[in-house]
């Protein structure tokens, strides 16, 4: 047994180069076949990539903008009446409530209010409109902010009311003609503001401000109050649980603590609502990864058809090679040496066809990667996954499509060498 | 001498749609080791069949097959190949040669079946056929003579105890066919056994024996 498995193996290197052999000398007659594996294999490449691009592009997204959170709004009005109070009452999250979160919860690591306003950001050469995000210090860890250059605004700055500001990276080119605003003043709504940090660009990032984070100014929350509120009203709250499996308990404490300062009956779910990252992500990574099943699929049914081509050439060449096979069964072959040999031959070709459609795919990708797109659309990513998935791909397709000739060329009758003419 | 090839009471019956068709009625032959041996008879009287179970293409559906004293007819399909890789040689009329290897290639094909490295002892063989310089041409770069002498290096590349050859020479011209018979003369003289079935009464001549059929009965 292990004897035949070693002549076998010994006869593969031969076979292979017959098989190379047969494909140069008669290339005119695979090309649409082999066209049809380049296409095959290009589609299973590319579909992969951007089911793996767009995943990809789905965790860097989350990732950017933190992926642990939960945002607590307000601005609904109350379904339920209790406490006395009349339905559609309009409840307004305040510092009270951020405080009772931040001291009265124990599953929350961190947690921050957040207003944002609109407003004209100015300095002694430019003007822009943007968004300002007034935020506790927190907000840094919750929203994963990375600092470029400088400092984050802290507790302190919070405490004494300094006007400090930490701007997007994009922004601080656009408002300052050297492209340094570190330690410069800008003016927001006409009140001067100390640049004190630059935030790393982030590009694009899901969930909350898209392609806009880059131009957006970020500054302490009472700063924010003083500025764009009359009351110290907030307009969420951004929480993160201390284990990211405790978000269902951690929303159940917020309610045990909120409800009351608000008079909700605990049934009430319209007045405040929580918006939960890992919540969201959850089914939508599932259609992602539904998404990507569906287009590996599609590429593999692409590539399955050009395997229907690739047996029909083959059961054609043993057709035309009756007598050669014959010959080789008169000088020793044994049938599975000729069920081997079409097997080669047929791998030969569709690792050939693949190989070509496989490098013809990466070009494409790597055009795709140097082209500008739109922030929002991400690129196809090739990655070692994609090709070993390709590869085994087209092992099967190469293997099935040559069950049937290799099947064929194993019944050839040695005697058919003398009889054939 | 030893009988090499011993046929005793061998019957062929072919199926010809629904029709049973028996072409060999019951032949016995004997060859020796060393022995060249012709057969000849007319179209239709079993040569080639004959030459078929000799060269162990076929199974007889009668009777017995001993080669060097042992049953061929009861072996299976793969023992059957090893048999033919190992111990014969073929050569045939149209010389079956693969069109798109080169002349080295196709003369170390028996090899690649019977597991020898290729390469060297073929290139020994074509150069002692007179093809040493064409090593690397395809059988369409080659003359039908040159076609042929592939055909003799590739059936003794596998060093057989026995070559069995259809017709060789039909297909050549009269100078041709006395080199390859000449090439067959060297091979006996070397003590290889040869059976050629042949209708040509030169190849006939060169025989030590003929053995002739008539409707599937030696005559």
């Amino acid at each position: 047994m292990g004897c035949a498995l070693g002549r076998r193996l010994r006869m593969l290197s031969p076979l292979a180069e017959d098989g190379v052999a047969e494909l140069r000398s008669a290339w005119r007659s695979h090309a649409l076949t082999l066209v049809g594996l380049v296409w095959g294999s290009a589609a299973v490449v590319l579909l992969l990539s951007f089911g793996v691009g767009f995943t990809q592009f789905l965790d860097l997204g989350v990732r950017k903008t933190g992926d642990r959170w939960t945002a607590v709004q307000s601005e609904y009005t109350t379904a339920e009446s209790g406490g006395g109070a009349r339905p559609g009452r309009r409840i307004q999250l305040t510092v009270d409530d951020f405080e009772r979160i931040r001291a009265g919860v124990p599953s929350v690591l961190h947690a921050a209010g957040e207003i944002l306003e609109a407003a004209s950001v100015e300095t002694s050469h430019r003007t822009r409109a943007t968004v300002v995000s007034a935020g506790s210090p927190e907000t840094r860890w919750i929203r994963n902010h990375v600092i470029q250059r400088g400092r984050y605004y802290d507790a302190s700055d919070e405490r004494s009311g300094r006007r400090v500001a930490v701007i997007g990276a994009e922004l601080e080119e656009i408002l300052f003609v050297d492209g340094d605003g570190l330690g410069r003043s800008l003016q927001i709504d006409g009140v001067p503001f100390e640049v004190v940090g630059v935030l790393a660009p982030k590009g694009f990032q899901l969930m909350t401000n898209r392609d806009l984070h880059d131009r957006m100014v970020f500054i302490p929350l009472g700063a924010g109050w003083r500025l764009f509120r009359d009351r110290r009203e907030i307009d969420h709250i951004y929480v993160e649980p201390r284990r990211i499996d405790d978000g269902a308990r951690m929303q159940t404490e917020i309610r045990a603590a909120l409800w009351p300062l608000h008079y909700l009956p605990p049934e009430e779910s319209e007045a405040i609502r929580f918006e939960s990252v890992p919540e969201i992500m959850g089914p939508v990574r599932k259609v992602f990864i539904a998404l990507q099943v569906l287009l590996g699929v599609v590429g593999t049914v692409t590539l399955a058809m050009s395997g229907v081509s690739v047996a029909n050439l083959m059961i054609a060449i043993v057709g035309s090679r009756r007598r050669e096979l014959a010959m080789r069964r008169a000088c020793g072959a044994r049938r599975g040496d000729l069920l081997l040999q079409l097997m080669v031959e047929t791998l030969v070709i569709v690792v050939l066809g693949g190989a070509v459609g496989v490098a013809v795919a990466l070009l494409i990708t790597t055009l795709l990667g140097l082209a500008p797109l739109p922030p929002a659309i991400p690129a196809p990513q090739v990655s070692a996954n994609v090709l070993l998935t390709t590869f085994a791909v087209l092992t099967a397709v190469g293997l099935v499509a040559g069950i049937a000739p290799a099947r064929i060329a194993a019944r050839v009758d040695p005697s058919a060498a003398l009889r054939v003419t | 001498m030893n009988a090499l090839l011993e046929l005793a009471g061998v019957r062929k019956r072919f199926q010809l749609g629904e029709k049973e068709v028996e072409i060999l009625h019951g032949v016995d032959i004997e060859v020796a080791e060393g022995e060249f041996v012709a057969i000849m008879g007319p179209s239709g009287s079993g040569k080639t069949t004959c030459l078929e179970i000799l060269g162990a293409l076929s199974r007889p559906s009668e009777g017995s097959y001993r080669f060097d004293g042992r049953p061929i007819h009861q072996l299976d399909d793969d023992s059957l190949a090893d048999l033919r890789a190992r111990r014969m040689g073929f050569v045939f009329q149209t010389f079956n040669l693969m069109p798109r290897m080169s002349a080295v290639r196709n003369a170390a094909l028996p090899l690649l079946y019977a597991g020898v490295p290729r390469g060297e002892r073929a290139r020994e063989l074509l150069d002692r056929v007179g093809l040493g310089h064409r090593l690397e041409h395809r059988p369409a770069q080659l003359s039908g003579g040159e076609r042929q002498r592939v055909a003799i290096a590739r059936s003794l590349s596998n060093r057989p105890r026995l070559i069995l050859a259809d017709e060789p020479t039909g297909n050549l011209d009269e100078a041709t066919s006395r080199e390859i018979l000449d090439l067959f003369g060297e091979f006996h003289r070397e003590g290889r056994t040869l059976v050629v079935v042949t209708h040509s009464d030169e190849v006939a001549c060169r025989a030590e024996r003929v053995i002739r059929l008539r409707d599937g009965y030696i005559a």
